[in-house]
């Protein structure tokens, strides 16, 4: 069974990780998203708390309801999503990261943009 | 759900959010039995809407297992009870055919085969469906053939909660369903909740001791401490009201003086530590730690202390 | 009154195994008995019987096989029904019939119907069945078959199921004389398990016993009394001048007659129905049915 943290309500963590999914494509833009049932299934969680998850990721214009059919990821959501980890990176993660580099002490010509082969 | 019960046990004021009465499958008021002197349920207002998965939580004795009789007409209790519009009591048989009730999942009658027991119950039971039980048992492994006494009890209790998921009933009470089930019996069990039963119309009263692994599958809680009613909040409501702060010892004193419900530690190291509150603490205090999620396992302990631990020291 | 069938099919699912072993179990070894033990009949029996000799030995097997499954019935039912407010407490399965929407009183009268009322209406006729069976080993070994074959069957078919209908019918009144007694065990088992048979000992047995001999109140050990011998009597009435099958006097003209004999026997025990203790035992025993009632309703749990 899942592991949820402590942090943060459950249902904003499973937004999270489907947001993650959304990001890589799964489901694809203007495909259905799995259905309230499935996902409740599948994580083991009230569908009351995947409904608040999947208006949480409607709130923020990555879903809409198709009338009768359901949720669907809405055209363009991936980038819309990237473009918001982007600036959650930009903001929050990158000046963490850069502060610990300065502790360390390494130089920004000392990272390796390219992956060790 | 309704009230708000503030942690002494009063009922407060009673909102009942959006549920209209054709919505409400239980309504309790000033519910109580008692046994001689002693107040096995004490006093408890509640109600259940249609849709809900409600956790009935309390330590062993608290009256659980009581109030549970009470709604299926075992016992006869003071004060207004409506269950599916009905009496209880009075409207006993026609209570069951529409509300299931699992007192203990090890009660299978042990003389009978599993196939036996689908042919008895679809007499007895209006809504039971021969078919959905047998696909239901499938996915178990029990087979028709079997006799329950040759089962493991993980087994019976499997092959009993089948029998009950292919009944079509409004409300499920089950006393402990899970009890000395497996791991993966349990998983088992909680996937068929969902699939089953969860499907905005039904409700299901279900009283366990595995808080952590249920809490996720709730929608709404009732806790009940020596027969009263501590806690009656949909987990929403219960997120919204409940803070927990989690922070450093060196600010421990602080935060003790803010009068947490609960303080405990959730981690080694002096980072650690965590204080419930009910209801927002001052805003000093909440800048002294990070909010993190209330778990329910940590209501409980907080709400409802063991009997023993209550009474006086002389 | 819609889970009475219902629940009486648990009762055959529960025991027809058991049914079935009781009713081979006497048959075979009657059987074997007949096929392969000694039979002893004495030449003066033989001589004074004559030609009627197959018909009496065909007459005794199958009244003889009717009555002994009937009264293997009806013990066993009684040992079963003596029991029926305890027996799904050993397994706790009382809980999960708890939970079933079927009315306490369905839940009670259900077994009561099939082991006092079906089981051994259904054993009479397996031995009336069984005895035509036996009756012909029991010719054959004697006479030899074609004497078997030679049988003034209309007499033999009548007089059987003339026996057969008067136990059958008898079978009812039987049970309602009995009734306050049957229902007081099961109450006192409810109430008391095992100890329920002690105090009805002690009570009835101990108790009416004492009543009478040092309080010279032989009221309660009249009552018992009369209760099991009007029982016995609404079975086998008697009065019409008895019907005692003297198997070495009138034999087959005496076959003829049962027929008639059944009938007036049975308007007998139910004229015996017009006395003041029938009506008096029904009430208690409705009484008593009240009451378990009752018992089941607060939920018939371990401790009382």
């Amino acid at each position: 069974m899942h592991t949820w943290d402590q942090k943060q309500a459950i249902y904003q963590q499973l937004a999270d990780i489907l947001a993650a999914q959304l990001l890589d494509g799964e489901p694809a833009e203007g495909d259905a998203m799995p259905s309230v049932r499935a996902l409740a299934g599948r994580y083991l969680l009230n569908p009351l708390t995947v409904n608040r998850a999947l208006q949480a990721l409607g709130d923020e214009g990555l879903l809409e309801n198709h009338r009768g059919m359901g949720l669907y990821v809405v055209a363009g959501a991936r980038e819309r999503l990237r473009a918001a980890e982007r600036q959650r990176f930009m903001n929050d993660e990158w000046p963490r990261l850069r502060e610990r580099l300065r502790r360390l002490g390494i130089q920004a010509n000392q990272l390796n943009w390219e992956e060790q082969a | 759900m309704n009230a708000a019960t503030d942690t002494t046990g009063r009922t407060t004021a009673t909102s009942l959010a959006g549920a209209s009465g054709s919505d409400l499958l239980v309504e309790a008021r000033n519910l109580s039995v008692r046994f001689g002197k002693k107040a096995a349920v004490d006093d408890v207002s509640f109600t259940i809407p249609k849709g809900r998965v409600v956790g009935l939580l309390g330590h062993n004795g608290a009256g659980k297992t009581t109030l549970m009789k009470a709604m299926v007409g075992l016992t006869r209790p003071e004060g207004a009870l409506h269950v599916l519009g009905l009496d209880p009591v009075k409207q006993r048989v026609q209570l069951l055919e529409s509300a299931c009730y699992i007192p203990d999942v090890a009660t299978l009658p042990r003389w009978a085969r599993v196939e036996e027991l689908i042919t008895m119950m679809s007499g007895l039971h209006p809504r039971f469906s021969a078919d959905r039980a047998r696909t239901l048992l499938r996915r178990t492994s029990v087979g028709l053939r079997d006799k329950v006494k040759s089962l493991s009890k993980g087994m019976v209790a499997q092959a009993h909660l089948s029998l009950i998921a292919a009944i079509d009933a409004k409300l499920m009470i089950l006393d402990e369903p899970t009890l000395g089930l497996d791991v993966l019996s349990r998983k088992a069990f909680y996937e068929m909740l969902i699939d089953e039963w969860c499907d905005g119309e039904r409700s299901v009263l279900i009283s366990t001791h595995q808080i952590e692994e249920i809490e996720n599958l709730l929608s709404d809680v009732l806790m009940l401490n020596e027969g009263k009613l501590v806690l009656n909040l949909s987990l929403e409501d219960l997120d919204r009201r409940f803070v927990a702060l989690s922070h450093d010892s060196s600010v421990a004193d602080q935060m003790a003086a803010a009068h947490p419900l609960l303080k405990y530690r959730t981690g080694p190291g002096p980072g650690g530590n965590a204080s419930l509150f009910d209801g927002a603490p001052p805003e000093h205090v909440q800048a002294l730690g990070q909010r993190v999620r209330p778990s329910l396992v940590d209501l409980f302990v907080a709400l409802t202390r063991k009997p023993e631990l209550n009474r006086t020291q002389f | 009154m819609q889970r009475l069938i219902p629940l009486m099919q648990r009762e055959w699912l529960q025991h027809r195994f058991g049914w079935l072993m009781l009713g081979l179990i006497p048959l075979s070894v009657a059987i074997l008995l007949l096929s392969f033990g000694q039979i002893e009949i004495s030449t003066e029996e033989m001589q004074e019987a004559g030609d009627k000799l197959p018909a009496l030995l065909a007459a005794g097997a199958i009244a003889g096989s009717t009555a002994l499954m009937f009264l293997i019935a009806v013990f066993s039912s009684l040992i079963i029904v003596s029991n029926v407010a305890r027996r799904d407490h050993a397994d706790r399965s009382v809980e999960f019939w708890l939970s079933v929407p079927a009315s306490h009183s369905e839940s009670l009268a259900a077994p009561l119907i099939v082991h006092l009322l079906l089981v051994p209406a259904a054993a009479l006729l397996v031995g009336l069945a069984g005895g035509y069976a036996l009756s012909f080993l029991l010719v054959s070994r004697v006479v030899g078959a074609a004497e078997w074959f030679a049988l003034p069957w209309g007499t033999l078919v009548a007089a059987s199921l003339g026996l057969a209908a008067r136990l059958m019918a008898g079978l009812p009144l039987a049970l309602l004389w009995l009734s306050p007694l049957i229902l007081l065990v099961v109450l006192l088992t409810a109430w008391f398990r095992r100890w329920g048979w002690v105090i009805l000992a002690v009570g009835l047995g101990l108790g009416s016993y004492i009543l009478k001999q040092l309080f010279g109140q032989p009221w309660l050990y009249k009552i018992s009394g009369d209760l099991m011998q009007a029982a016995g009597r609404s079975l086998i009435n008697g009065d019409q001048g008895g019907f005692v099958v003297e198997k070495t006097s009138q034999g087959v003209d005496a076959l003829k007659l049962l027929p008639s004999w059944a009938l007036a026997d049975f308007l007998a025990a139910v004229q015996a129905l017009a006395t003041p203790l029938f009506p008096a035992a029904l009430l208690f025993a409705a009484g008593c049915f009240f009451l378990l009632v009752q018992w089941r309703q607060r939920g018939a749990s371990a401790s009382g």
